[in-house]
């Protein structure tokens, strides 16, 4: 087993992760230009969800997932058709990061402070491919998020909903004026993004243990992540994400497990500096 | 001018949030301090009826939870002297205060334990850092505390003579019981290797010292030592790293979150060596319920276990579950067995000396119900905790060898089944 390779093979699917749980938090910059501070509280909401629903009722984490994103995305609609339709650029993250803060203290008021790991038992292994070892937990994140970047350009491609996303994308005034009703997209995409949190919070809560506290860690990351790849682009996010991961996890290899985390945020500090629209952003 | 004043609202209930949120987050109990006993005549000269054993507690803020047990363990401690007939013939009136987690209000609060409310004993306060500052005026009065919730080195390494620890041994101990079962494995078993990681922070490090120092007096070879970022949600790469080096036992002085990660790691790479000890998350119930069967055979160290044979831990146990309706867990044990101490030494000494009281603790075993407690001239047990290994569900204990409640087993699997 050539150490190089299992390092990348895990930087790509940690990538994969990261990625999962950014999406939400892209798609609604990208077309709305808010900074949803709190994606990682609903993502951790989720997980909650989905973690009661397995061990109270036996439901099985991914009809689990199912459930718990509609509920979040009828929560994302009506947060923005009541709420943060009002507000805008900074006033709009700093409802939303309030949220966030609500939503961390609700569930350590509710739930307790206490470690919860969603149980998939058929998950726990991995695959072995030449040697190498693909964790199955972290492939399934892998497969979600390709599956929904798919999705989602093909939706954004090929429908009337999607052009009508790309249309207010490129100028809110003029789609209202060829007859777009702007408010709604607003509303659909806002209610999608919390979705997607949803999807990201469930995976990882299979692969690590999650407790309210852990938004405020993974927030930071997620932001990192939108920047680098280039703020509002999709498939910069993923680009972004991987490459994060990949040398994450090689410098965990060959360097020092310590210095890991610091990977994504010296990215981020060189993005701003030399390019800082990102890889695939818009010109800033 | 409307979006103005749906702007001014939305500050406006943004902060209303705010501060609904941090009503939510303390206990709902009054953020002052609490007296939970009747309030205490402040400056009458006459001497008090009975005695007065005071301490504060955190009952709110970031250790609530938590300080809620100490609280239970010291009011049941004194129930049962009081309904025994009491102390030197006295009966205990608690006085316990909230310092709201927080160190400085924990000082101020012993400063008028013992200036103010002039109370006869004290009780600790939790955690380490509390502690720590408390202790420095409990000291400076040349008052004894007994406390069972600041077990950080730097508390015990100030000279001071009056503070005794009943957690079972230092932040460096914990890994005492796995080294103690290592020295008594016959020749032919004993593991030869070993590889040690820690998060990258001040108790996990202070495991990893203790482990890397032990594992020197045994003569294992260290392999690997490496630390990794506190919260870290992926450990693949040195756990692949440790894989390659395939040492016989491997350490880690994780929490609860990268315990069970390890764990995780473990079984995607198909290997585990002969021995897995982990910090913190093994002790603890969730540990089964979030890996299940993969928890099976993992050891860890347990400050306490209800099924521990001390003398008195089932009586404990079962007056605890009659008074509260639940469990005690150890932080519960360590308060009750704060109280013990006291009791003991006071009894022994027939006065509330301070000095004569501190020289008695410092120079018996005591009985408690977290085990036989001898201090070091610091003032902290020389027992240690117990070594548990999870298996079927259940936490055995291992070590120490007159408290085991079963066989380990060793070595474990190479594989995964």
């Amino acid at each position: 087993m050539n150490l190089f390779i299992q390092a990348v093979i895990t930087g790509v699917l940690v990538g994969g992760i990261y990625a999962l749980v950014t999406l939400g938090l892209t798609l609604i910059f990208g077309v709305m230009d808010i900074g949803n501070a709190a994606q990682a509280a609903f993502a951790i909401l989720a997980a909650y969800i989905v973690y009661w629903l397995s061990s109270l009722y036996h439901v099985d984490p991914f009809i689990g997932m199912i459930l718990a994103t509609g509920l979040l995305f009828v929560m994302g609609f009506y947060l923005y058709k009541y709420i943060v339709y009002k507000t805008s650029g900074l006033m709009a993250f700093a409802l939303l990061y309030f949220l966030s803060i609500f939503l961390e203290s609700t569930m350590v008021f509710v739930w307790g402070n206490t470690y919860r790991g969603i149980k998939v038992p058929y998950l726990s292994g991995s695959l072995q491919i030449y040697g190498y070892y693909i964790p199955l937990d972290r492939f399934i994140g892998f497969l979600m998020v390709s599956a929904v970047l798919a999705i989602i350009a093909y939706v954004l491609k090929y429908t009337y909903f999607g052009k009508a996303i790309r249309a207010t994308m490129q100028n809110p005034y003029a789609a209202a004026l060829m007859g777009i009703n702007v408010d709604r997209i607003y509303q659909v995409t806002f209610g999608i993004g919390i979705a997607l949190s949803g999807i990201a919070g469930v995976i990882l809560g299979t692969i690590y243990s999650f407790y309210p506290s852990l938004q405020g860690v993974w927030i930071g990351l997620m932001f990192a992540i939108v920047v680098f790849g280039g703020m509002g682009s999709l498939s910069g996010t993923l680009i972004g994400s991987i490459i994060i991961g990949i040398i994450s996890s090689l410098v965990a290899t060959y360097v020092s497990s310590v210095w890991a985390p610091l990977v994504a945020y010296v990215i981020l500090v060189l993005t701003l500096w030399i390019k800082p629209s990102g890889i695939k952003g818009r010109k800033i | 001018m409307v979006k103005m004043n749906g702007k001014t609202l939305l500050v406006g209930a943004a902060l209303t949030i705010l501060l609904l949120m941090v009503g939510c987050v303390g206990q709902p109990s009054t953020p002052s301090p609490t007296q939970t006993a009747s309030p205490t005549p402040t400056a009458s000269p006459t001497p008090a009826p009975s005695l007065l054993v005071g301490g504060s507690l955190s009952l709110t803020g970031e250790y609530g939870r938590t300080g809620e047990w100490y609280k239970l363990g010291y009011q049941l401690w004194a129930d049962q002297v009081n309904a025994k007939g009491g102390l030197l013939g006295k009966p205990i009136k608690l006085i316990l205060y909230d310092d709201q987690s927080d160190p400085t209000t924990s000082a101020n609060l012993y400063e008028k334990l013992i200036t103010v409310d002039k109370v006869d004993l004290l009780l600790g306060p939790y955690s380490s850092a509390i502690v720590f500052s408390a202790s420095s005026v409990s000291e400076k009065h040349h008052m004894v505390m007994v406390e069972g919730g600041g077990n950080a080195l730097k508390v015990f390494s100030r000279g001071y003579k009056y503070i005794f620890l009943t957690l079972p041994g230092l932040a460096e101990n914990i890994t005492k019981g796995l080294f103690d079962f290592i020295a008594q494995l016959p020749s032919d078993q004993k593991p030869e290797t070993i590889a040690v990681i820690n998060a990258n922070d001040l108790f996990p490090k202070a495991i990893a010292s203790g482990a890397l120092h032990y594992a020197d007096k045994l003569g294992l070879q260290v392999v690997l030592h490496e630390e990794y970022p506190k919260g870290t949600t992926d450990l693949t790469p040195l756990i692949t790293k440790i894989k390659n080096l395939n040492p016989d036992v491997l350490v880690c002085g994780t929490y609860f979150p990268d315990a069970t990660l390890v764990v995780k790691t473990l079984k995607q790479l198909n290997w585990k060596p002969k021995i897995v000890f982990l910090t913190v998350g093994v002790a603890m119930p969730e540990f089964w319920d979030t890996l299940g069967t993969d928890a099976q055979g993992m050891m860890g160290e347990s400050w306490w276990e209800a099924t521990a044979p001390w003398a008195g831990v089932k009586e404990f146990v079962q007056a605890f579950k009659q008074k509260y309706g639940k469990d005690p867990d150890y932080h519960a044990a360590c308060a009750y067995a704060a109280g013990q101490v006291l009791e003991t030494a006071v009894k022994a000494v027939g006065s509330l000396n301070q000095d004569k009281i501190a020289n008695y603790i410092r120079t018996h075993t005591i009985q408690t119900v977290v085990g036989p407690l001898k201090f070091t001239e610091a003032g902290y047990p020389t027992l240690g905790p117990l070594l548990v290994q999870w298996q079927n569900g259940e936490r055995v204990i291992i070590m120490p060898k007159d408290a085991a409640t079963g066989e380990a087993i060793y070595p474990l699997p190479s594989t995964w089944s």
